[in-house]
């Protein structure tokens, strides 16, 4: 899977307000390239829900979403995956608090070329963002070294972003 | 079974933010980013309700959710299964958290995104760690104060303190001594114009005496109208606090306002702002800032109010000892000396009180009246000493009759004309007196309102 390079448009808003304008679908495969704060939300068969920081995400041509899972933190929705294959995933950039949620039911466990090069690269990236929070050490210890891959198809996009905007779909 | 009190307590500082992940009827798991959770009791926390839409959706359809809290310290990590117990709209939980929120939203000018709707209260079913395979980073070590200490050492300063001028300096600080504070600085109200006057500090680079700032703008602002202490625990996470503040006073005002600059670090990493009362009135504020993330708890809060309220008291009573002192006086005889050459030039704008000197400015508000009035009868009796008591009673100062603060507001005068270099300065070579000098002539010019 190659990462989808498109040009940094979610990257202009550096302001520390919530952005006016919501992250637009368009925008998601680059946004999840930025240094986000990555959370992933699963749940058992008895409804069960579990959250998971992840190492890093990218969005390719065909609009799947590929997630580093960190292990052993990220064993249980690993199960999760396997059991029921609904996933969510959310994406925050630390500086502006511009959040999506993308949400979808086919996900599964696979392998991933580029996992230790797409982890290193979210690492340092997110580390870039947070040194101007002042929390420079939090994606070296937030999660785990090791990974496993996990790839789902959207069905749902979400703006998340603090606002009276939150909560809506995204505009295709 | 891990309680919630074993966990640090900042966790619950919103630092890193914590999440909270919910399931709707169909199946589908939400996660939202929560930006506080609020300590409620061994068996209960509270999360902040602002913008959850599809989180209420699915938490009246199955109450059971799950937390992810983090220490900003360590970085350890902490899932919490939830059960929805209420929705609070009042009560403590939820003015704790409003208040925060609003103290934040100040800082970030975001107050018509940031309204709390609701705190909505949990009930903790089972914690577990997050099994994270790094070393985890150990807190720094604070330096352990004593406050007890700092206590008893605060009373024997105002014990044997004689002087507003002495209890102050002596008083702040031995109190960022003993607390281990870098910084302090002490607010005094002003009734009359809803505002707060920066009257000491210690810290900083600049003083930043007679600095303005009108009640509820700011941190310090909002900790006068609000009575409570305002605690923020990552400022840089926000914006530059003294910019911010200079922000919303331009907003507020419609203009950019002449002031002088408030006492404020370079690069602020949080702050603490607790409201002094005396005689169950409003009577200032005494804050602090540190250039460290995380550097007062709410043991801190309640310690800096105690050993404020008896800085205030004392502060009050000296004064009031002041005015008493001052009452016994006779006017002095006139006498105006000039030892320089060359023309000072002071020009007043009645519309804000506002002073300039040499073009440029001053102080405005009731000091700056207090001045304009000094330097009018200097010139028109010929005279630079002048009584606390004729102040007192000058109906161009519209001082009240009760607890006027004039001793106070002089002493802020005499440090900010210090702190400027200027040529006028004011002495006070005994109590209840005071001499305004100026080695050149002094041109008076008036910008009628």
């Amino acid at each position: 899977m190659a990462a989808q390079a498109r040009p940094a448009g979610l990257l202009h808003n550096r302001g520390m307000r919530p952005a006016s304008a919501p992250v637009a679908r368009k925008d998601v495969a680059a946004f999840l390239t930025q240094g986000v704060s990555l959370a992933a939300v699963t749940r058992d068969d008895r409804m069960a829900v579990e959250i998971t920081r992840c190492g890093g995400a990218r969005m390719d041509d065909q609009g799947c979403v590929w997630v580093a899972v960190p292990l052993p933190e990220g064993r249980r929705t690993l199960f999760n995956v396997e059991a029921t294959g609904v996933f969510a995933l959310s994406a925050a950039y630390p500086l502006d608090y511009r959040t999506v949620q993308l949400k979808g039911n086919d996900a599964r466990r696979v392998e991933w070329p580029e996992l230790e090069q797409v982890t290193t690269q979210h690492r340092q990236r997110m580390a870039d963002v947070l040194t101007q929070l002042g929390t420079v050490h939090a994606p070296f210890q937030l999660w785990s070294r090791e990974f496993a891959a996990v790839v789902f198809t959207p069905s749902e996009m979400y703006d998340q972003t603090p606002g009276p905007m939150a909560g809506l779909a995204l505009a295709p | 079974m891990k309680k919630l009190f074993d966990l640090p307590r900042a966790c619950f500082e919103g630092v890193l933010p914590s999440m909270l992940a919910t399931v709707s009827s169909d199946g589908t798991p939400n996660i939202t980013w929560l930006s506080q959770v609020h300590y409620v009791d061994e068996r209960h926390l509270a999360l902040s309700c602002q913008f959850f839409r599809k989180t209420r959706e699915n938490l009246a359809a199955d109450p059971r959710a799950q937390a992810l809290l983090v220490d900003p310290q360590s970085f350890k990590q902490w899932r919490l299964d939830l059960r929805f117990a209420r929705r609070d709209t009042s009560g403590p939980a939820f003015e704790a958290m409003a208040q925060r929120i609003h103290a934040m939203a100040q800082l970030t000018r975001t107050e018509h995104v940031f309204q709390l709707q609701s705190a909505d209260v949990f009930e903790v079913m089972m914690i577990s760690d997050v099994d994270v395979l790094v070393q985890p980073t150990e807190p720094p070590a604070r330096t352990a104060h004593d406050p007890v200490h700092a206590l008893a050492r605060i009373s024997a300063i105002i014990a044997s303190s004689r002087g507003l001028e002495s209890l102050l300096e002596a008083g702040l600080e031995q109190l960022a001594l003993q607390l281990g504070y870098e910084t302090l600085s002490v607010y005094l109200a002003e009734q009359s114009e809803q505002s707060l006057y920066a009257l000491a500090s210690v810290g900083y680079p600049h003083s930043g005496v007679g600095a303005r700032i009108p009640y509820g703008i700011g941190l310090i602002g909002m900790a006068a109208v609000s009575r409570a202490p305002v605690r923020i625990a990552d400022v840089h996470r926000e914006l530059h606090y003294g910019r911010i503040v200079r922000e919303q006073l331009e907003r507020a005002s419609g203009e950019v306002e002449r002031e002088v600059p408030l006492p404020a670090l370079a690069n602020t990493g949080s702050l603490l702002a607790v409201p002094l009362t005396v005689d169950g009135e409003l009577f200032g504020v005494l804050s602090s800032e540190s250039k460290h993330r995380l550097a007062y708890d709410e043991r801190d809060a309640m310690v800096l109010q105690t050993v404020g309220q008896l800085l205030a008291q004392a502060i009050a009573r000296a004064m009031e000892r002041a005015k008493e002192v001052g009452e016994a006086d006779v006017a002095p005889p006139a006498q105006l000396v000039t030892t320089q050459p060359g023309v000072l030039k002071v020009r007043y704008y009645e519309a804000d009180d506002s002073v300039f000197v040499d073009g440029e400015y001053l102080i405005k508000g009731l000091p700056g009246r207090i001045l304009w009035l000094l330097l009018t009868v200097r010139q028109r009796e010929g005279r630079d000493t002048f009584l606390n008591r004729e102040l007192r009673l000058h109906p161009l100062l519209k001082l009240p009759s009760y607890k006027d603060n004039l001793e106070a507001r002089l002493l802020m005068l005499q440090r900010r004309l210090d702190d400027k270099g200027s040529s006028l300065r004011i002495t006070r070579e005994q109590r209840g007196r005071l001499r305004l000098s100026c080695e050149r002539t002094v041109e008076l010019e008036h910008t009628p309102a």
